[in-house]
């Protein structure tokens, strides 16, 4: 062994003697964990798999019982809202703390339609009034032609009272008799005498002046209407009263079936019409409570 | 199981077929030396640990692709190898900070152990990266000088004309602290 020999045994000898450095014992647990977690997946990604399906299963299932429940919680407010919207002539206040029984429900939905057999009865009743009013109101208007008639009229007067009965069925005229009809038959009687002095004077306005045939006519009408409106002025209403008092058995009618809105309606109609008509006590009281 | 007959390529196989006992005595056989390898190239400890790790990490994750073509010693040394080339390239001259420390020469002085390898690793640190590094794997580990070469990814030639060099300045440095007399071996008590 020559020099160079044995100085590199030394230096080798002093290597191994001084080479004593190992590394510290967290990064050995820190690769061999790292090592362990490669070549075990199976369990940590099957955990991680089971842990996915489950919170997913768990939302899945949370999410249809707070939908489910979530659900039956509104169905009694949406049942009573229909209760409200159905029922809302009712008196009695709904059941708002949770199901309706079926018999209840049934008996609601029968007394709502009793309401509305009321409420058609009342609305025919009023039609009913109404169309005897208009029926009246023809036979006055017939009774006053057929009296306005004298006896043995000429071509001339015929063709008169032709034009007269036209300007009668007038709107304006209409308006007139509509004012007239709530009179008395001496108030037609009147009407007719005038009626027959305007016939009179047509006749003069024929005879005198064929010439200027529609002045007289317009003239006799007007005349006409005066007249007539100083009677409807003078004469009292007696009819007014009965009309009164058969609106007030309308409402209080529409009040015993419980039909509050038609009544109330009625009711303001009734004070818009006759704002001078006393009311019963009981109706004034159930209005202004 | 009893790991110790089998060789280091069968048992990185075994570890890449799921056996983490395997690796475990792998890891046991080598993790001295590797880890020697780090820190005597790597001045700063921590970054020393960091590459440690990592190097022992890419063992990990290498182990499907690992073939026993090569040795797993020649593989997991030029892993360890690249990342340390990939942190830390320079060369350090070795001859200047040598004068400097000659000044703390003491002939008559006595080392014990722990001052004899304070000294030599002083000594190692002055060198060369690259000679440093082939010295190491020379020290550490069974490799021919073929194998080192494939690890440091550098001619056979240049290896050796390294770890001469290497050798050369060690002793130098050495015998500049009085060290390399056989005196003074033999009263440390590192003469065998």
């Amino acid at each position: 062994m020559n020099k160079h020999d044995s100085e590199d045994e030394l230096l080798d000898q002093l290597y191994s003697k001084s080479a004593k450095e190992q590394p510290p014992s967290h990064l050995d647990k820190k690769i061999l964990a790292e090592a362990k977690a490669r070549y075990q997946p199976g369990t940590l990604a099957a955990s991680f798999k089971w842990q996915r399906i489950l919170s997913v299963a768990a939302v899945m299932v949370l999410s249809i019982y707070v939908f489910f429940d979530v659900n039956d919680n509104r169905m009694p407010n949406i049942n009573s809202e229909l209760y409200y919207q159905q029922g809302s002539q009712h008196e009695e206040s709904p059941n708002t703390s949770g199901y309706m029984s079926k018999e209840q429900h049934l008996q609601d939905k029968e007394k709502s339609k009793k309401s509305k057999k009321n409420q058609q009865q009342a609305s025919e009743t009023t039609l009913e009034i109404e169309a005897d009013e208009f029926s009246e109101d023809k036979i006055l208007e017939q009774r006053a032609l057929s009296k306005s008639k004298p006896k043995g009229e000429t071509q001339g007067q015929s063709k008169t009272n032709t034009r007269e009965s036209r300007a009668l069925s007038s709107p304006a005229a209409q308006q007139q008799k509509r004012d007239f009809k709530a009179g008395h038959v001496l108030e037609a009687e009147n009407i007719g005498e005038i009626s027959g002095s305007i016939e009179e004077n047509a006749e003069r306005h024929d005879a005198g002046f064929e010439s200027k045939a529609a002045a007289p006519i317009e003239t006799a009408k007007k005349q006409k209407k005066r007249i007539e409106h100083r009677m409807s002025e003078l004469t009292p209403e007696p009819n007014t009263s009965t009309e009164a008092e058969k609106i007030i058995k309308e409402i209080q009618q529409l009040l015993a079936n419980g039909d509050l809105e038609a009544a109330r309606k009625r009711y303001d109609k009734f004070k818009l019409r006759f704002p001078e008509h006393t009311v019963p006590a009981s109706i004034e009281h159930f209005f202004y409570k | 199981m009893n790991h110790s007959n089998k060789t280091d390529e069968s048992l990185m196989q075994a570890y890449a077929q799921g056996d983490v006992a395997s690796f475990e005595a792998l890891y046991q056989k080598h993790k001295d030396a590797l880890y020697r390898y780090v820190v005597r190239q790597v001045s700063n400890m921590d970054l020393a640990h960091d590459l440690y790790q990592e190097c022992w990490s890419r063992i990990i994750k290498s182990a499907d692709s690992y073939t026993q073509d090569a040795k797993w010693t020649t593989w997991a040394y030029r892993i360890a190898h690249n990342l340390i080339v990939d942190h830390y390239r320079s060369l350090k001259p070795i001859d200047s900070e040598l004068e400097i420390e000659s000044n703390s020469y003491a002939p008559d002085r006595v080392y014990d152990q722990e001052q004899l390898s304070e000294q030599l690793n002083h000594c190692m640190s002055k060198l060369p990266a690259v000679q440093c590094e082939v010295f190491v794997l020379s020290q550490e580990t069974d490799l021919t000088l073929k194998m080192i070469a494939h690890v440091v990814d550098a001619s056979h030639e240049a290896v050796k004309t390294r770890l001469r060099y290497a050798r050369s300045g060690l002793q130098t440095c050495l015998a500049k602290f009085g060290l390399y007399a056989s005196k003074s071996l033999s009263d440390s008590g590192m003469q065998t």
